[in-house]
């Protein structure tokens, strides 16, 4: 058996470069689905500037900013978690995917709360909206977005979470070595896109 | 990628996010929007291109990203213009009863 079964895939570097480049393809692929919600609420917006304007008035913007410093929080330590692997401290590595996990999960509960808020005002996407005190033009439509939204990014929340535990494993079982990180880096790539997304949907929803 | 560079951009991540909320509370007006979203797009190139490795990247990588930018662009900008030549909508949504 070869000492590197992959070696008629070129070298590593050329290798790492492929997978790299593999994981943004797949990336701009995700984006541009983001982008088709982002593109839907920008003509809303414009149909319906006043009411949007005014959404985030019956949002919980204090769980919804507590969200994001714990996102960006996470992705710090999804960043320190490849630097220690590339440097080969693998009890380290998985030390600190465990405080991102941590984080990913507190962002899960959080959410949990703040849908359930929502379900128990009546702000609830399409024909189910009765929250009466946000009983204007578009209003309907604002937390239909926001539904659909924020639930497929929850949905990507709990696959990025799925993939820092299976990083976790393989941290633990000393698979990634000086030489030999490539999962990681594409795995947080994908933890970090999770992130991104969120910075956007947040002042949208939130703030302004 | 360093530790301390990492904590660095963390810091600057973190500060930003800090930012944004703090103009939230400004009367920026119709400014308020693109302030916000320029504010993003920053913490979203920073996270891009020293978190997701693009700063080591050459090439294809780098392409990709562009191209997927690009598209984003052109798909928004098509929407707010047609958005912008529409006449208000004249069916009122929800299922509640609108005041006039």
């Amino acid at each position: 058996m070869p000492a590197d079964p992959g070696a008629h895939f070129g070298d590593r570097a050329a290798r790492d470069h492929a997978a790299h480049l593999g994981m943004w393809v797949f990336l701009a692929t995700e984006l541009l689905l983001f982008t088709v919600m982002f593109a839907t609420y920008a003509l809303y917006r414009a149909d319906f500037s006043l009411t949007f304007r005014e959404g985030h008035r019956h949002m919980a913007v204090a769980i919804g900013t507590a969200n994001t410093y714990v996102l960006v929080t996470s992705s710090v330590f999804v960043a320190l978690a490849v630097a220690q692997g590339r440097a080969g401290s693998r009890r380290i590595c998985a030390g600190l995917l465990g405080v991102a996990i941590a984080l990913g999960a507190t962002f899960l509960v959080l959410k949990g709360i703040e849908y359930a808020q929502h379900v128990r005002d009546g702000a609830l996407p399409g024909v189910h909206y009765r929250l009466s005190e946000f009983a204007r033009p578009g209003a309907s439509l604002f937390f239909s977005l926001y539904w659909l939204m924020t639930g497929v990014h929850a949905l990507h929340v709990v696959i990025g979470l799925g993939v820092l535990i299976s990083l976790t494993v393989l941290a633990l079982r000393g698979r990634f070595t000086p030489d030999a990180h490539g999962p990681l880096e594409i795995g947080g790539m994908y933890w970090h896109l999770v992130d991104v997304i969120w910075l956007f949907l947040w002042p949208l929803f939130y703030l302004v | 990628m360093k530790t301390l560079s990492i904590l660095v951009v963390g810091a600057v991540l973190l500060g930003l996010t800090s930012l944004t909320f703090a103009l939230s509370h400004v009367p920026l007006e119709e400014a308020a929007l693109p302030v916000a979203l320029l504010i993003a797009a920053s913490k979203a190139s920073g996270i891009a291109w020293f978190y997701m490795h693009l700063s080591e990247q050459r090439g294809g990588s780098r392409l990709t990203v562009l191209a997927a930018l690009s598209l984003i662009v052109v798909l928004i900008s098509i929407v707010l213009l047609e958005a912008a030549d529409r006449q208000p909508p004249s069916n009122a949504p929800g299922p509640f009863v609108v005041e006039p």
